[in-house]
This record gives structure tokens, C-alpha cells and sequence, in this order.
């Protein structure tokens, strides 16, 4: 098949002549060779610092925006701090309540021939004789540990022929110092509070200066 | 790692944002009993010294515009058809040498053009008249078109008779788009009386027929002191040369240095 050339159509020039020329003017090259030099120069120079210009506007923006980006990372990582800070507190505080509901649960699950309310206003009461509580527990175990002896000689009465119910174990101090008399008196009192109720206890307590160490040991 | 190119534009370099400190017309006045000098202006009042003094009024570094005389700076008016470009046309026209274009106007289906273009003998003429060691030249024009700058504002065709001490110029212009274009110059020196209707007769014949101009209808006499032949005289020469012609208008203009203060009139425009 023979292939048709089309006369290929010449494109009409644009007439790209500079807005500011007035007239057509031949000048030679050697002739404006200094002014061209300057107006090179001098374009040049322009282009070149418009250039670092932006350069520098460019730097700067980036340096801003570094800045800006650090500083909104530190805040938020501040803020942040602090919202797991207070989350913190928040679930400790519900972790003591939960553990001390645990501790209420447990004491209201143990059934008693005294309730423990009781027992515990038997503990409250000894207060009268000048000691502060600094800590009350009770547990419901029959080892009695290092007691074993002094209980087996205070009450005659062997570990394995009675029944341990409980024991408080409560800490506190006294307004001035006691001696082994004043413990006599505490032991007596809260045994004899314990007997109006009908329930046998053993008392022993240890006395540091003020500081006061106590376990109360309920057994039938 | 390859870098990336630094991507610098060469800079335009365009003289039409550098005004001349001077004009000079490079067509010769008499001075004294047997010496040449040129009438130059650094855009106030016009001076004339002779080439060696015009070391010292001109300085090394001046930028320099100049007027050249018709005859030593090709100046034509082209109309270029659709098909063609104005620099195809500039490389089959013009060899070595200073060429410019300046685009007028569409007229028709044409775009016309200015083309003025120095070559290289007038180059040599050129800088052997001026005594500056590096030339700073910032502006070439054609006598004709500074004349022109300096008459009064007219349109259509018109004729500039340019009488100076040695020479006659003749311009045929016509204002196209507000731009004044040079369709034709020529010069007498000898034999002014029959040469002058001659040359008038033919440049009115190139502007109708060539150029599909108007007819001369306007001319202007622009003549001083030491003009080789009074106004009077042009006018008659004028007048039986357009002789047949209805409602020719004629003015006489007195002035020796129209086309430097021509010059600077198109430069303040």
C-alpha cells in the first residue's frame, strides 16, 4: 500500500517579542557586550538571592514547623503524663476500695457466735484505756505460730483440745509509756469483755516504749 | 547518589531596559572650513563637536544610542504570509551582521514586520567614527525613524525631505497600528532638481504598488541653516514631482537636529 504524505502544515510563530521592546534594534554582540554582561549580572545576582531567599524561607519554615512540632509533642506527651497519673490514682483508690470490700466481704461471709462487730467493739472499746489503734485484723486461723507455748501455759489447755475461732492482731501507741502492769490490766479487760459475751480469749500483748503490739486469740 | 541539576534560567537580556546616556547621528555636519563633526544630545540640549572632541564629551562606559544614516542600516518593511516565519525569512535575507525584527501588526492574513539589520562594512564605518575604545552601544536607529518621531503625528503615507548641508534625504513612512515604518528612503546629492522628482515619483509608486500604502498625500521639509538647497526650492521639486495629485499638504519644519531630538522623543514616549 503506498503511503500518502500530507503536506505538513508549518506552524505559525509566535511572535515572542518582549512586552517592553519598542522597535526592532541590531545591535552587535561586541557592542553590547558590557551591558549585556551587566544586565546578566544583575539578573543573575537576583535569581541567586531570590533563590537563597526561598531557601531560607523554606529552612525557617521547616525549622518553625520542627519546633512547633517538638513543643506540641512534649505538651502532649505532658499531658498525656498526666492523664495516666491521674488514671493511676483514680485506680488505686478504687483497687483500696475494692480490697477493702474484699476484707468487708469476707469478714461478713464469717459466721460467728459472736459476730464480729462485736468482737471488733470489744477491740474498739479497750481504747478507753489510752491506746490509739494504728491497725485492727482479724483472721480466721488455728495456727497460733509463736503463741503456741504461752497459750498451752496461760490457759492449760492444749493447741489440739479447743477450737480456735479467730485472731485480732492490732497495733497502736500509748499517750506515755506503760509497764507489764498496765498490760496485766489490758489483757484482763478485754479477756473479761469476751466472757460477758461468752466467748474464751487469750490476750497477749508486747509492749515497745508507746508502741503497743496485741493478739487477741478467740477459742471455745 | 546522583544529585539533581541546578536548574538556572539564562538570563534575558533585553537592551529596551537600558536607555542610552546619548545620542549621536552619525551623519556628518560641516565644522569649521574643512572639518566633519556629529550632533549628539544626552537628552537635553543638542551639541555638535568634531570626532576628536567627541572623545572627551563621550566617555568610555557611555551607553551609546545611535542614528545611522538610511543607506548604512537596512531597514524594511516586511509582510510575511502565514506559512512563512519572520526568522526563516531574516536567515534567507540577511547574512552576517546585527538584524532585529519587530512585529507590527496583522494586516490581512499577513503579519507584518519591521527588519533592520547593520552589516559588517557599516559595522567597520561605524566604529572607526566613533573614538571610543570599547564601543557600548545600546540602541541602532534608522535616520528615517528618528526624523519621523520628531513631525508632527500624522497617518497614511507621508514624505520626509530631509535637507542637511551635504545631502537630501528622502522617507517614504506610513503609521501602521501607531508605529511609524519606513517603506522607503533614498538621498541626492548632486543634480537635486531632477533627481529629487525622479526618486519622489518612484518612492510613491514603491508605496502603492509594493506595499499597498497610500499615496503620498503629506510632506514634510525639514531644513536648516547650511541645507544645500532652501525650502523653497524643495517645495517646487516636491510639487511638480506630486504634480496630478489632489490636496497635497506641505510644512516646513526649521530644524538642524530633528532626528536626535527625535530619538529622544521616542525614547520618552
Amino acid at each position: 500500500m503506498r503511503k500518502i504524505r500530507l503536506p505538513r502544515t508549518r506552524k505559525r510563530s509566535r511572535d515572542t517579542q518582549s512586552r517592553t521592546k519598542k522597535y526592532a534594534n541590531p545591535v552587535f554582540d561586541d557592542w553590547k557586550k558590557s551591558v549585556a554582561e551587566e544586565i546578566a549580572v544583575r539578573e543573575t545576582t537576583s535569581l541567586v538571592i531570590g533563590k537563597c531567599l526561598l531557601c531560607f524561607a523554606l529552612l525557617c519554615v521547616l525549622l518553625a514547623s520542627f519546633v512547633v512540632t517538638e513543643r506540641m509533642q512534649i505538651s502532649g506527651k505532658r499531658d498525656t503524663e498526666a492523664v495516666l497519673g491521674e488514671v493511676n490514682r483514680v485506680l488505686n483508690e478504687h483497687g483500696n476500695v475494692i480490697r477493702e470490700l474484699e476484707t468487708y466481704e469476707r469478714y461478713a461471709d464469717m459466721r460467728m457466735k459472736v459476730p464480729l462487730y462485736l468482737q471488733f467493739a470489744v477491740i474498739a472499746a479497750s481504747s478507753k484505756m489510752g491506746v490509739f489503734w494504728d491497725s485492727v485484723s482479724f483472721e480466721q486461723v488455728s495456727d497460733l505460730g509463736s503463741l503456741k507455748e504461752s497459750f498451752v501455759v496461760e490457759t492449760g489447755r492444749n493447741t489440739d483440745s479447743v477450737k480456735i475461732l479467730g485472731q485480732w492482731k492490732v497495733k497502736g501507741f500509748l499517750l506515755r509509756e506503760a509497764d507489764n502492769r498496765w498490760a496485766l490490766s489490758f489483757k484482763d479487760a478485754v479477756e473479761g469483755m469476751f466472757s460477758l459475751m461468752g466467748s474464751r480469749s487469750f490476750v497477749s500483748a508486747a509492749l515497745r516504749g508507746t508502741d503497743l503490739e496485741a493478739t487477741v486469740i478467740l477459742y471455745e | 547518589m546522583k544529585l539533581p541539576k541546578l536548574s538556572f534560567e539564562e538570563p534575558e537580556i533585553d537592551l529596551w531596559t537600558v536607555k542610552p546616556d546619548v545620542y549621536i547621528d552619525l551623519r556628518p555636519f560641516p565644522y569649521g572650513v574643512s572639518e566633519q563633526a556629529y550632533a549628539y544630545s544626552f537628552g537635553g540640549e543638542v551639541m555638535v563637536s568634531p570626532k576628536e572632541e567627541l572623545s572627551s564629551a563621550v566617555e568610555e562606559g557611555t551607553k551609546l544610542g545611535i542614528i545611522l544614516p538610511n543607506n548604512m542600516i537596512y531597514s524594511k518593511f516586511f509582510l510575511v504570509s502565514q506559512e512563512q516565519d519572520i526568522n526563516d525569512v531574516i536567515q534567507n535575507n540577511f547574512g552576517e551582521g546585527a538584524v532585529d525584527a519587530f512585529y507590527i501588526a496583522d494586516i490581512g492574513t499577513d503579519r507584518a514586520y519591521v527588519v533592520n539589520a547593520v552589516d559588517m562594512a557599516s559595522k567597520r564605518i561605524i566604529e572607526s567614527q566613533i573614538p571610543q575604545a570599547e564601543l557600548s552601544v545600546v540602541r541602532v536607529l534608522p535616520a528615517s525613524f528618528a526624523v519621523a518621531h520628531f513631525l508632527p503625528r500624522s497617518s497614511g503615507t507621508f514624505l520626509v525631505v530631509e535637507c542637511r548641508p551635504y545631502e537630501v534625504y528622502l522617507y517614504a513612512c506610513a503609521v501602521v497600528e501607531g508605529t511609524v515604518v519606513t517603506l522607503s528612503s533614498d538621498v541626492v546629492k548632486t543634480n537635486v532638481k531632477e533627481s529629487l522628482r525622479e526618486k519622489i515619483i518612484f518612492m510613491n509608486h514603491k508605496a502603492v504598488r509594493f506595499y499597498r500604502a497610500d499615496s503620498i498625500l503629506q510632506v514634510f521639509v525639514v531644513t536648516g541653516e547650511n541645507a544645500i538647497v532652501p525650502a523653497e526650492g524643495i517645495l517646487e521639486y516636491v510639487s511638480s514631482a506630486l504634480k496630478g495629485k489632489a490636496d497635497i499638504s506641505t510644512e516646513v519644519i526649521k530644524e538642524p537636529f530633528a532626528s536626535v531630538k527625535g530619538a529622544w522623543l521616542f525614547e520618552k514616549d
